[in-house]
């Protein structure tokens, strides 16, 4: 069982019985005690649960607490992409004008730079601009358009036009597949047309992309793979990959948490 | 019937799927000068190792004498004429010159069924060998009596008495003084003479223009060039040495960069260390070059307090410390990740998780025993952490790959919450893979706040990587170069001893 399949498993449990067993966890997952404490950790962060002696029992703040926006699935912790916002977060160095293309890495690289000063954010995402909502230091712009439903994501000629007028240092674009064959892919046409856009304006692109989209493909081919020159993914990405960016000068950040 | 003595067409070799030579060609013709010449790791070393019978080739064609050869060993090898002087020495330090020499070759006297050895003789044509090359030192002495540069020479004067018609000289000149150099230089005329071939790899632009009378440029494990003496530009050289494209595939991170952590005043040691000053800050990677020979391995050494200190003083946090055991350096949060693996850095027998443990034993105690549950839950965490792969659980460390292995190294000082690491050549002759691993590791410790030495002989991966970069220059530090002023032009130019 993987990292996050195991979390949404705990939450499930903890949502449903509202108290979790650290050794009743344990053997059910069949995996050491000390990683169990680990993933009970990360839930406490996120504010699921409140630890206890031998376990932990459900916040019941958490399920009241009400987020900046209905549906903003940051509610649903995504480790391998806020540990990929560490290093994107870290590529942003202030006094810029970036574009966080729409997707759940590119919120929670919003939540990281909130308390920044003197940057530009330019977004086709509602719930970036949601967490970047509250602070007069960021300049943040949206790019209009239509929303795709339930995403949160605005796509369409309207976003097209304003991206013709604007010109961007940074643009992060947070991929869905990324394969050795058919290279970068998006789930759709319309989000392909505007990230071509960006990759056109853009000083410079950066590709963000979690372990488990490497080897496998979406809808729209964006590219082949050697369109980014930098890509922030997980530790996990398979070897064949790693060697690809090696060979061809692409480099590739991976998150590691070391304590 | 070709008059060339070797010619080498389209070797390939290749280790775990990587390969290092990617088609290199070669020829030599008799008491020709030959120099070779490349960055680290473009195959110098390997192609001679494939000649001098110690690697075999996957493909390709060698050729002595027009005819096609099969080497199949050393001994081989050197049956066939082909001698060898490594980079790292190959005598044996308490017998004499004379034993040295003959090494396998001592005049005997039959006996019938026993031989013995005519020490006599021996010592009289050493003498003979020693006087024709122009040494000037009794036979009869113990090696380890010769300063470094003589002992070279005695390895020359071997491969003569073994009958060489060439000779492969792997960067001999690395710690010599000038007059060494010159000392050779003048043997190597004779051997010319003689009619014997030198294969001479060096990164001394300077000294190959002199001797040199052809130079193969190699890059990425093949051949791009061969020049005559008449027409070196050393320019073009280097631009041939480097190649067009900037290599540039390293993750940097800019971290943000602290106050000094570390800082290193005039520091000595009795062999090579020279007045060594630098300071280290929060948050950076100091790169450290050097060509062979310059003291960059010293100096980890001496840091980790592995090598006696002469004189001068470490601060760290503004305070100063002493370092003279290895348990000093721990203790002020002071790692080092050594370049061999299996040598110095793990214990080859042992589990993953007793190497990782290993430096520091009582954070996995109860008590005053040591809890295995707590052993093991430690280090599950770290093989977790920095993704060490594996293919059967308690596997000794001598079974995983290099990459991992590297890993384990790491993770047994991320163990001890190490503040200052020195990583010596942490990513040579592991695969692609992990190389990338390493360095995303890397980033993540100065994100933390760590500060780390990275003493390396690739030059690009430490300007991609690097925020300074200090060039070593025979046991002193020739230069500092901040990585957006640094080009691998300036860095070999400091290197090799320009001012």
């Amino acid at each position: 069982m993987f990292g996050i399949q195991r979390l949404q498993k705990i939450r499930e449990i903890i949502l449903e019985q509202g108290y979790v067993d650290v050794q009743v966890l344990k053997e059910k997952m069949g995996v050491s005690d000390i990683t169990i404490r680990r993933d009970l950790d990360k839930l406490e962060k996120e504010g699921l649960i409140i630890k206890t002696y031998g376990g932990a029992v459900l916040n019941n703040d958490f399920s009241s607490r009400s987020p900046t926006f209905e549906g903003n699935n940051l509610n649903d912790y995504d480790e391998e992409g806020e540990l990929i916002s560490r290093i994107a977060a870290n590529m942003i160095e202030g006094e810029e004008i970036i574009f966080l293309s729409g997707g759940t890495i590119s919120r929670y690289i919003a939540r990281r730079i909130k308390d920044r000063k003197k940057l530009m954010v330019i977004t086709n995402d509602i719930f970036v601009a949601a967490e970047l909502n509250s602070n007069p230091n960021i300049k943040v712009t949206v790019t209009g358009g239509d929303l795709v439903t339930d995403a949160g994501i605005m796509v369409g000629p309207y976003v097209l036009r304003m991206l013709k007028e604007i010109c961007v240092n940074k643009a992060f674009i947070e991929v869905k597949g990324v394969h050795l064959k058919f290279g970068y892919s998006m789930e759709s046409y319309d989000e392909v047309e505007i990230i071509k856009r960006i990759i056109d304006i853009s000083n410079e692109v950066i590709a963000l992309a979690a372990y488990d989209k490497f080897g496998t493909t979406s809808f729209t081919k964006l590219g082949d793979l050697n369109l980014f020159k930098k890509i922030v993914s997980n530790k996990e990405v398979p070897e064949e990959y790693k060697r690809y960016c090696y060979e061809n000068c692409i480099k590739l950040y991976t998150t590691y948490e070391l304590q | 019937m070709s008059d060339l003595l070797l010619e080498m067409k389209n070797i390939y070799k290749q280790f775990d799927g990587n390969y290092i030579l990617k088609g290199a060609s070669f020829s030599l013709a008799p008491g020709e000068v030959h120099a070779i010449v490349g960055e680290n790791g473009a195959g110098k070393s390997s192609l001679m190792n494939i000649l001098a019978g110690i690697y075999r080739m996957d493909s390709g064609e060698i050729l002595m004498d027009g005819r096609p050869v099969a080497i199949e060993n050393a001994k081989h090898a050197q049956k066939l004429g082909i001698g060898t002087i490594f980079q790292n020495f190959d005598l044996f330090y308490d017998m004499t010159i004379a034993e040295n020499i003959f090494i396998n070759q001592e005049p005997v006297i039959n006996l019938g069924f026993i031989k013995v050895v005519n020490w006599r003789k021996v010592n009289k044509k050493a003498g003979e060998v020693l006087k024709y090359l122009n040494i000037r030192v009794d036979p009869k002495l113990p090696v380890n009596r010769l300063d470094f540069g003589q002992q070279k020479l005695i390895e020359i004067a071997r491969t003569i008495v073994n009958k060489s018609r060439m000779i492969i000289m792997d960067e001999p000149t690395a710690a010599f003084t000038e007059k060494e150099v010159e000392f050779l230089f003048d043997m190597i005329k004779n051997l010319k003479l003689m009619g014997i071939s030198v294969i001479y790899i060096s990164h001394r632009l300077k000294e190959i223009k002199y001797i040199a009378d052809r130079i193969t440029v190699m890059r990425d494990g093949k051949t791009i060039a061969t020049i005559r003496k008449d027409e070196i530009d050393s320019n073009k050289l280097v631009k041939m040495i480097i190649g067009d494209e900037i290599k540039d595939r390293y993750p940097k991170l800019n971290v943000k960069i602290g106050k000094d952590l570390f800082i290193v005043k005039n520091l000595c040691s009795a062999t090579l260390l020279n007045n060594i000053t630098f300071s280290l800050r929060q948050g950076e990677i100091l790169g450290i070059t050097g060509l062979k020979g310059a003291g960059k391995s010293t100096l980890c050494k001496a840091l980790f307090g592995l090598e006696p200190v002469t004189s001068g003083n470490i601060y760290l946090n503004g305070k100063k410390i002493e370092i003279r055991s290895t348990e000093d350096a721990v203790k002020n949060g002071i790692c080092y990740v050594t370049p061999n693996r299996m040598q110095e850095g793990l214990i080859s027998q042992m589990s993953i998780s007793d190497n990782i443990i290993v430096t520091n034993m009582n954070r996995i105690k109860k008590g005053l025993f040591i809890s295995p549950a707590l052993e093991k839950n430690e280090s599950e965490k770290y093989i977790e952490m920095l993704g060490i792969k594996f293919s059967v659980p308690d596997c000794k460390v001598e079974q995983l790959s290099g990459g991992n292995q590297k890993k384990v190294i790491l993770a047994k000082w991320l163990f001890t919450s190490s503040k200052i690491l020195i990583l010596n050549e942490p990513t040579g002759g592991i695969d692609m893979s992990s190389k990338i691993d390493v360095y995303n590791i890397l980033n993540e410790l100065v994100r933390s706040g760590a500060a780390l030495i990275f003493v390396s002989s690739e030059i690009p991966e430490l300007l991609g990587l690097c925020d300074r970069i200090l060039v070593m220059h025979k046991g002193s530090i020739a230069k500092e170069i901040h990585c957006r002023d640094a080009t691998q032009e300036k860095i070999l130019y400091y290197a090799s001893g320009g001012q």
